[in-house]
């Protein structure tokens, strides 16, 4: 494991900002915690709220779709989370990762009734998925169960062709509302790869960072689908 | 135990019910009859993943069943959804005679197991394993409803359905997994959201 992680580039960069922002390892535990207890009730709310609100909106099943996809992931956090408290461990592959691989297909649905399939595929947005098959590739062969870290890397490799999509259709005036939509979805998925390639409180402040672009990818699509 | 005895036992009067009622009745205690079956199927699959895993019966309940029960549940209405196209309110009912047969059957063999001289044990089992069962067989109709609307969608959505019920139902086997109060918070859990759901469907439709 070690050895593995001596081979990974940015090992020198997160540990010297690891030595920086360095609390003990109770801090981290509990910020850890507090970042996630923060990301499930804002994400069931804005779930809730979306689901509610979804009537008000021109594409009311794409925006349900995306109410499920961060509820999906609520609740994948939150029994990782009991997990944690009740069982003293993490798990290591259990339905935590079932809800958060299985979240990704909901907006992946959310995307493409946005209508990004009736147009073509540009160069970048396949750069984009390749960038992080090629990234998840890394990750598994340094460390962590290769099969998990595939069934990861599939469908977020979808989602970064379908945000590219998003972006290329979004020069069109009929979508340009979309664009900060399809933007958002590029930087949580960034956020999500550099969640795996980082631990301790590095961990913790991209695991805040992606939940800032989570409610930024809903609040995002309700602005751009709204009236 | 033998399941297999009860199950006949059970299945027999609603098979012969069967033909003698009429459409709508007729697909509901077909999927009920199809609820008790996708029961014992998921007792077998999650005997052979315990054995060939060699986790402990606890450590099954948390990590495989929630997904061998949550699939085989959702095949039959996936089946239904696909090759039948049903309108939303046969999905629905579709789906809760699986849920309801499930439990049903489920509950059968706990209390055959465990006795049934506790009404306090009766009435937890009934309103939470039972009530989950029901509630993830309604969110997985509910969702197939959903997904009706964009066909093209069918199996992504159907992929995120099942993610969902998979979770919802390992965080249940997990709270009841642990000893104190933990328990009694994972009994209250399926009854709380089926009056979280029963507000909200209220809520929208009013809306």
């Amino acid at each position: 494991m070690n050895l593995a992680l001596d081979c990974n580039i940015l090992y020198v960069i997160f540990t010297k900002t690891n030595i920086i922002l360095k609390g003990s390892v109770m801090d981290f535990f509990v910020l850890e915690t507090v970042v996630t207890v923060i990301q499930i009730i804002s994400f069931f709310t804005l779930g809730f709220w979306l689901v509610i609100k979804s009537k008000d909106t021109k594409n009311p099943i794409a925006v349900c779709f995306l109410a499920m996809r961060i509820m999906c992931f609520a609740l994948g956090s939150l029994y990782y989370e009991l997990f944690y408290l009740l069982k003293k461990a993490p798990p290591y592959v259990s339905a935590a990762d079932v809800a958060w691989i299985g979240s990704f297909y909901f907006i992946i649905a959310s995307c493409y009734l946005l209508g990004i399939k009736s147009h073509k595929t540009p160069f970048y947005a396949y750069f984009f998925a390749g960038a992080i098959v090629v990234v998840m590739l890394i990750i598994s062969l340094l460390y962590g169960h290769f099969i998990l870290n595939l069934l990861w890397a599939i469908p977020m490799a979808v989602l970064a062709k379908c945000a590219g999509e998003g972006v290329y259709i979004s020069k069109n005036e009929e979508y340009k509302r979309l664009l900060p939509f399809f933007i958002s979805i590029i930087m949580s998925l960034f956020y999500e790869l550099m969640m795996f390639l980082s631990w301790g409180m590095v961990y913790v402040i991209f695991d805040a960072l992606w939940t800032v672009g989570i409610i930024s990818t809903v609040l995002t699509l309700y602005k751009g689908v709204g009236d | 135990m033998y399941a297999e005895n009860l199950f006949l036992c059970i299945i027999m009067p609603l098979i012969v019910a069967f033909p003698s009622v009429k459409s709508e009745s007729r697909r509901f205690l077909g999927f009920l009859i199809s609820g008790i079956c996708v029961c014992l199927l998921s007792a077998y699959t999650n005997s052979f993943f315990m054995a060939v895993s060699g986790l402990s019966y606890d450590d099954t309940a948390v990590f495989i069943t929630p997904v061998c029960e949550e699939i085989l549940k959702l095949l039959p209405l996936l089946f239904y959804f696909l090759v039948f196209e049903p309108s939303p309110d046969s999905l629905f009912s579709s789906a809760v005679a699986v849920g309801v047969g499930f439990a049903t059957f489920e509950n059968c063999c706990y209390l055959l197991s465990s006795g049934a001289g506790n009404i306090s044990f009766v009435l937890i089992r009934g309103l939470s394993a039972g009530v989950m069962h029901t509630i993830c067989a309604l969110a997985a109709g509910y969702g197939l409803i959903y997904i009706s609307k964009v066909k093209q969608m069918a199996a992504i959505g159907a992929l995120g359905i099942l993610a969902l019920t998979v979770t919802y139902h390992a965080v249940f086997n997990l709270l009841v997994s642990v000893e104190g109060i933990t328990r009694y918070v994972g009994f209250a859990l399926p009854l709380a959201t089926a009056l979280c759901w029963f507000a909200f469907i209220k809520k929208i439709k009013v809306s």
